[in-house]
Parts: C-alpha cells; structure tokens; sequence
C-alpha cells in the first residue's frame, strides 16, 4: 500500500489557485493603497472624500433606519398575528427584492412626474394644478426612499425566520408574567432578534454601498459614483483604487460593527424543542389595520412600481422589441447561465476540498472566498482591471501578439469579477447542501474502496442535487441584475439586460427602459417563489 | 503470529483544544480478536477509530496494518486503499442508493452476478433477506438500517472492522438482542473487530479485550474479567459497577479489616496497596444460625431496591473506624440489623485517593 502526504492532493491545489484569484482585487487595492499617492489625488483627494463620505453615510444611516422600521415591524406583524391575507402578504412582502433599486428609481419618476397616474388622477378628477412634479424624490431622501421600499425585505426575511424560531414559549412566558404583546414585543422578541435583524440591515447597507444605477440616476455624490467618475470620465485609475480602498475600509467596518455587537453574548436560547408556532388573533379593527398597513407596503414596494413598468412595456414594447433586443435577452441570459455554472462548480471544488482534506483549518481559509458578496461592484471592477490590463501589457511586451489584448478585450474580466462577487451565494447553497448530507455519508463512500473523486460523483453531488439548482439559480439571478460591475468591465457595445435598462433610463428612454426592467424583475421573483417555499416547509 | 493492527504512540490534538484528545496511546490486536474501546463521551475512543480508519491524522505514532506501516509522519495510506470496514453511528446509508446498491458499493472488479450472490450471503449472514433488496433505507426500520450498514462493510472482507456506537441509536428492548446477533455474526464470520461503546455491559461482554480511554489516556487494556476484577485505577473500577474499598492491616493470619479478619496465605508485597478492592457480588452473606468460620460482621445503614436485587450499605461494628461497603441481597435489611457475611477474593489495590 503506498503512503501519501495527507495534505496532498489535487483539490487542495485547486482551492489554493481559486483562493488566489478571488483575493486578486483586494491585493491590488491594498498594494496601491501603499505605494504613493499620484499627483491628481494630493491635490483633490481630501475635498472628494469629504464630499462622497457625508452622502455615503447619511444615506447609510436612513436606510438602515427605514428598512429595520418597514422590516421589523411588517415580520413581528406576520409572524404574531392573524389577520385577513396574512398567508399572501408574508410572502408578497418579500417580493420587492426582485426590484433592483434603479430600476425602482425609474418606475418612481415615472409614477410622480407631470405625465404621470397619480398626477393625471390629481389633475382630471380633483381639479388640483400642480405644476413640477408631485414629490421631489431626485434628492437624498428620495434615494433613502428607494433604497428603503427595495431592501427592507432582507430585515423582514431575517428578522421574521428569528420571530418564527425563537422559543415560543419564552414569549409566553413573558405573557404570562404579565407583559403586553407591545411589551413582550420590545423586551423580550426584539432583543432576541437583534442579531438577526442586524444581519439583515449589514446586507442592506452593503447594497446601499454596492448601488450605480440608482445614486447616478438621482444625481448623488456616494463613493461608488466618485470611482465610476474618476475611472470613465477622467481615466483617473489611480484616485478610483484610492476611492475603493476607502471603501472597502468602510464595509470592513460595517462587518466589524456587525460582528462586534453580537459580542459573546447569546440571544438565543438553547432549548431545542420546538414549540408550534401559533399566532394570536386579534380584535377585528386590529386585525384590518394590519391587513391594510402590510398591503400599503406591499403596493408602494412592488404593486404601483410593478404597474407603471407593466405599463410602459404595453405603450413601448412594439418600437423596443426586435432582434437586438432579443439579442440582448440571450446575451444575457447566456452569460447569466455561463457564470452561475462556473461559480456554482468552482464552489463545489472549493467546499470539497474543506470535506476530503485532513486539515482543519481549511474550512476558514475558504470562507475568505466568499468576503467578495460584502465588496461593492465597482471596487472589485477597479481591483480586477488594473492587474489585467497590467498583464496584457506586459504580455505586448514579450509576445509577438501584435495589438492583440487577450484577457482585457472580452468578457474574461467581468466573468472573473462575477466570480469574486457571487462566489459567496454559490459557496452558501452548496456548503448548505454538504452539510445536510453529512460528513459520515463521504466517509463511508472512502473507506468502502472509492477515491474522493468517484465519491464525489457517486454519492456527494447526487446527493446535493437541490442545492445545486438552488445554487445556479441565485447566482443567475444575481447575475442578470448585476449593474455597476458589468457597466465598468464589458465589453465595447456589449450588452445586458441590466445595462442596457440603466443606458435607456439614463438617455430619457425612461419608458422604453422598461421593457428590459421587467424581464429582470420576472427573472428575480423565480427564486423567491422558491425561497418561500423552502421556509414554508421548514416550518 | 504478529498482530494483525499494531498502534503505536498514537497523539493528537484538535486546533483550539487544552489537552491532547488521544495521548499516546499504543495497543495491540490480533487477528479475530474483538477489541473493545470504552470510555465516557469525548474521552477519544472515536477519534482513535477514525486515525485508524484514516478518517483523521494523528500528530504522533504510527499504525501498523498486517505489519505494513499505514501511518506514519506526514504520510499515510489514503482511506479507500486500507481495506477497513465500518459501521458508522448513524449508519450512514446512502440515502439515493438502494439496499442492493448500498451492500454492493464496495464490491470492484466482480462481474454483476458475483456481485449480486456476494450481496445477497452477506445480507442473509446479516439475517435481512432477498426482499429488500430494490428497497430505499428510508423504508426499514433503525435495527434493519444498521443491519444493512453492517452488511455494506462486511462485503467487502475487509481486514478489520470498525463500529462506532453500535447500540447508541436502539432502544433497550432490541439493545440486547442486537448485542447478541452482532456477536454470532462477528464470530460466525471470525473478522477483526473494534468496538467503540460507552455501555460498559457491551464491552464486557463482547470483548475479547478491552481498552478503557479517559482524556484521551489509555488507562488498561486486558480481558474483561481483569477490567472487572482487577482495574488498575479507581476510575477503571468505577466505570465498571459499584465496588467497595476498606482499609486493612496486613498480620500473620491475613488481612485484618474493620468488619473482621479475612485469612488469606498472600500477603501484599509493597505496603503502597493500602485498600483492598472488592465487587458486590463478591460477598456472600450467612443465614443468622450458620456455623462459618471466621465470619466478617457489620451494621446495616441502609437498602436500595434496584429490582433484581438489594443495594446494602454496611458499617462496622462500634468501635471500629468508620467505612462503608456495599454488597448485594435478596431481602430487605433494616438499618440496624446485623449481618454476617465473608468476601471471596480480595485484592489488595492502590488507587491513589479514589
């Protein structure tokens, strides 16, 4: 019998390769961050970051203030009580995250201006003259509106699973001491909750900092504005890695905070028995005043965006849809699939590497491959082209490819980027699925004669089939909502859904550019039908 | 013959642990023998298992297989080349297979209808028979399930077998019965085996050696009857039932102890054997009128029905220092009584402060 190194095999080489292209971006910002600053950055550096980090943070802080406000109070809402349509708003709550927050930014102008329903209504049946628009949203509060109605639902998801799962019977037992449910509500559920709410609002808030389409659309001044400005309109890729290393310190706090106020405390209480959850039913105006309250989120969240985008495509679809947009929908979708495989694989290489390899350690280096989902597009954009485009030069140099860029002309750096970005909702289904299936199951496969390579393919993936699919579905999603990254690294005149919505939006296409948003948002719900079906049967 | 496994100073530590989860430990099987590892829950009997499987590396030693080093240093035989068998905790089917498919997953290189007479005996040798061959593991019941999982390993013919926790996940019920079975099937078919348990009852049984592990030490391997009898340690003695320890001096005669003298023509070598050591069942007790000879007496303080028999704790006489022994009785004895009993084979021990 030949003896080999316990920690030598092919797929720890293949996880240390994957490991390295992931960190890429993150190395080059944190090298140039070193070097010296270019003469540019001396001179208007301060006054720029002055100038992005007030709106980045106000911004922050509204969102993260609304969405708790929206999302905790609409899943303490549901997950308590019993009211008229609860089984359909718990879930139709959820649906605004298939909006991205641009798109939604263009269904709101559209629903406020001159032209627009609530306008006309005003106009035609009341009688009012109103002149300008209805509400100025292209300002900060409106982007914190936007923001808030898109994102809200990662707080609800989060907090309404802690309101679900929590032990009943501690809530009850605070009843039964005495409490009011607005009591029991604010000592005993909420505290419990936190750190699942705070979860949810760190994933909001590193959205609101991954956002282009929607700060761009409404004219303000964040971070990820400040490095599209200085890399597309001023060529500036020097004060743009300044701009995302600043950035990127500010997620690294985020997850810091996030991190730090868990503590080492415990809010969950370790009883495994689980209580049926049972709602309480309360007095009949109560009851239709939560029926309303959920519906009137769920109709300025998704109902009136969804009908002014419905709308447009009615008025538009016959001057929009022809065979280049038809190209654009297999384009994307192309890409789309392309990638949710790639990443979907690279993760299953990654996670079994952690299941066959003897060291215990691995299964912390890998989860630095999925810190990419934390860093916003543009940053990973920036991190991924200056070493790229550094590469085909220097290749120029000592190939005879004459003229011929070979990795910076296609879509090899925006795939690249889509894996530094979605390799962490790929990393999450899967590792979800080995963990269900166990360990022992590997285990026995091996000792029964078969190498980790059959095992893998007799036992592990047919075993994590769903994960699998959940896995290239989410990842897919992602992809075809993608905006900032895809803008920054495609191609010349290449095409996504995605892009190709921001690009007409922002050339006063507003109603045409809703053609390409629909198909986007349709695209999104697939996975929360799916989502909500998973949480349904796991309660 | 040598050994057919051979452990040699076999360490290792868990990243994050304060102490070593198994610590040196060497032993011996040979071929056919039942070794049985026993120990409280985390005291690193699986961890040892899974070394031995190739599941898990140790820091130190190495391990001999048929007199081929295995393991050793940074290197090691890979899992799916040591040809060892087992039995996991919770079975660990594969839940996509059926039970024909799971039996036959081992089997490389035989044509299908070797394979299919090869599954069918080692599922009739397990007592499960030819219909439930295409069904899933889902579909049987717990004592079948781990029936299959025992089949799964034997197939096979591995040169060892490994079961971890065998009975953890049966009722009492089928417990013995189980026990039973899997032992006429272990020696029916002769294999190499070692047993992972924390029923002591199990091990004793069983075994045809045992090895007692706490923190990760090797505290004594021997017969069960030794385990029993003769524990080297305190805590040996303890895992293994109740027991009594009383002070003695040793005279001409024999011991002289609290509770009477006990003649005997050993005398302890080394005065560190302060105690002598007994099991309850090793008292016999005398009727009132019965005419014994140098009859040990004391005072009951107090009895424990415990079903099959009573739990009696005795002291000596007044006037004697004090200390409690337990024995075993049919009847129920009032604290205060009187009873005359004697000890069959003492041992003289040294367990530290135990």
């Amino acid at each position: 019998m030949k003896k080999r190194y316990i920690w030598w095999n092919g797929w720890v080489i293949a996880a240390v390769l994957l490991l390295v292209m992931v960190c890429t971006p993150i190395f080059t910002l944190l090298t140039n961050l070193v070097t010296s600053p270019g003469e540019q950055w001396d001179l208007i550096g301060p006054k720029i970051v002055e100038s992005y980090f007030k709106d980045t943070m106000i911004l922050l802080v509204g969102v993260a203030f609304f969405t708790f406000l929206l999302g905790t109070g609409s899943a303490w809402i549901v997950s308590s009580y019993e009211f008229p349509g609860r089984k359909y708003l718990e879930w139709l709550l959820i649906l605004p995250m298939a909006f991205p927050s641009y798109m939604m930014a263009y269904s709101y102008i559209g629903l406020l201006e001159y032209t627009g329903p609530i306008h006309s209504f005003l106009r035609n049946n009341l009688g009012w003259e109103i002149t300008g628009p209805l509400v100025d949203l292209m300002n900060l509060p409106g982007g914190i509106f936007i923001f808030s109605i898109t994102l809200y639902p990662y707080v609800y998801l989060f907090a309404r699973t802690s309101f679900v799962t929590s032990s009943r019977e501690i809530q009850d037992a605070a009843a039964l001491l005495g409490a009011s449910p607005l009591r029991t509500f604010f000592t005993v559920a909420l505290p419990m909750a936190r750190p699942a709410i705070a979860g949810g609002i760190a994933l909001a808030s590193m959205e609101v900092l991954n956002d282009y389409g929607t700060v761009k659309y409404f004219g303000l001044n964040t971070f990820t504005t400040g490095i599209f400005r200085a890399w597309l309109t001023l060529g500036d890729l020097d004060s743009s890695i300044k701009l995302a290393a600043i950035l990127t310190l500010l997620v690294l706090i985020l997850l810091w905070l996030e991190y730090y106020q868990r503590g080492n405390k415990r809010w969950s209480s370790k009883s495994g028995r689980t209580v049926p959850h049972h709602r309480y039913l309360p007095a009949r105006p109560v009851r239709w005043l939560f029926s309303v309250l959920c519906l009137l989120i769920v109709l300025l969240a998704f109902g009136l965006p969804f009908g002014q985008l419905v709308y447009w495509v009615v008025k538009t679809a016959h001057k929009v849809l022809d065979t280049s947009f038809g190209m654009i929908v297999l384009k994307s979708f192309g890409l789309a699939s392309f990638s949710s495989v790639l990443i979907v694989s690279l993760a299953i290489v990654l996670l079994y590497t952690v299941r066959v390899s003897g060291m215990h350690g691995m299964r912390y280096v890998t989860r630095i491959a999925s810190l990419g989902y934390a860093i916003p597009g543009a940053v990973i954009a920036v991190g991924i082209m200056a070493p790229v485009i550094g590469f085909d030069k220097w290749l120029l140099k000592v190939t005879p490819l004459e003229g011929k860029l070979l990795l910076s002309s296609g879509l090899f750096m925006l795939i690249f980027a889509y894996l530094v970005r979605f390799m962490a909702v790929g990393y999450n289904a899967i590792d979800t699925g080995f963990q269900k299936a166990g360990k022992d199951i590997n285990d026995a496969a091996r000792l029964l004669g078969q190498n980790s390579w059959q095992t893998l393919w007799k036992v592990d993936l047919p075993l994590i089939k769903k994960s699998i699919s959940a896995g290239l579905l989410l990842v897919f999603v992602d992809v075809i909502k993608e905006l900032p990254l895809t803008l920054i690294l495609r191609p010349f005149n290449f095409h996504t859904l995605a892009t190709k919505a921001f690009d007409m939006a922002t050339n006063e296409q507003i109603a045409e550019s809703a053609n390409a948003s629909l198909i986007v948002i349709l695209t999104g719900i697939l996975p929360i039908i799916l989502l909500n079906r998973i949480i349904r049967k796991n309660h | 013959m040598p050994p057919i496994l051979e452990l040699r100073n076999i360490a290792k530590t868990y990243p994050g642990a304060d102490r070593k989860a198994v610590d040196a430990i060497s032993l011996v099987v040979h071929k056919g023998e039942i070794l049985s590892l026993v120990g409280e829950s985390g005291s690193g009997k699986t961890t040892l298992l899974r070394i031995i499987a190739g599941l898990e590396h140790p820091d130190e030693g190495s391990l001999i297989l048929s007199g081929e080093v295995i393991t050793e240093g940074k290197k090691a035989v890979p899992p799916h080349r040591r040809n060892i068998g087992m039995v996991f905790q919770d079975y660990a089917l594969f839940p996509h297979m059926t039970i024909a498919e799971n039996v036959g997953f081992g089997l490389k290189n035989k044509s299908a209808s070797e394979k299919k007479s090869i599954i069918l005996d080692t599922l009739a040798l397990t007592g499960l028979d030819e219909d439930y061959l295409s069904r899933y593991p889902h579909q049987l019941s717990g004592g079948q399930q781990q029936r299959v999982a025992l089949a799964r390993a034997l197939a096979p013919k591995p040169n060892i077998l490994l079961l971890d926790e065998p009975f953890s996940n049966l009722d009492t019920v089928l417990h013995d019965r189980i026990r039973e079975d899997l032992y006429k099937i272990l020696k029916a078919t002769g294999i190499t085996t070692i047993l992972v348990t924390h029923h002591t009852r199990d091990a004793l049984s069983m075994a045809d050696q045992v090895a007692v592990i706490h923190q990760g030490k090797l505290l004594q391997a021997d017969s069960p009857k030794a385990i029993y009898c003769s524990p080297s340690s305190g805590y040996v003695a303890n895992l293994f039932g109740k027991f009594s320890c009383i002070p003695y001096k040793a005279i001409q005669e024999g011991y002289q102890t609290p509770f009477g003298l006990i003649r005997t023509s050993f005398q302890p070598v080394s005065t560190q054997e302060n105690w002598l050591f007994f099991r309850p069942e090793q008292v016999k007790i005398y009727a009132e009128n019965q005419l014994v000879p140098d009859v040990l007496e004391g005072v009951v303080d107090s009895t424990v029905f415990l079903g099959d028999y009573f739990r009696i704790v005795l002291k000596p006489r007044q006037g004697h220092p004090p200390c409690p022994l337990i024995i075993h009785g049919d009847v129920a004895y009032s604290p205060g009584e009187i009873i005359r009993f004697s000890i069959q084979g003492v041992k003289a021990v040294n367990f530290g402060n135990a």
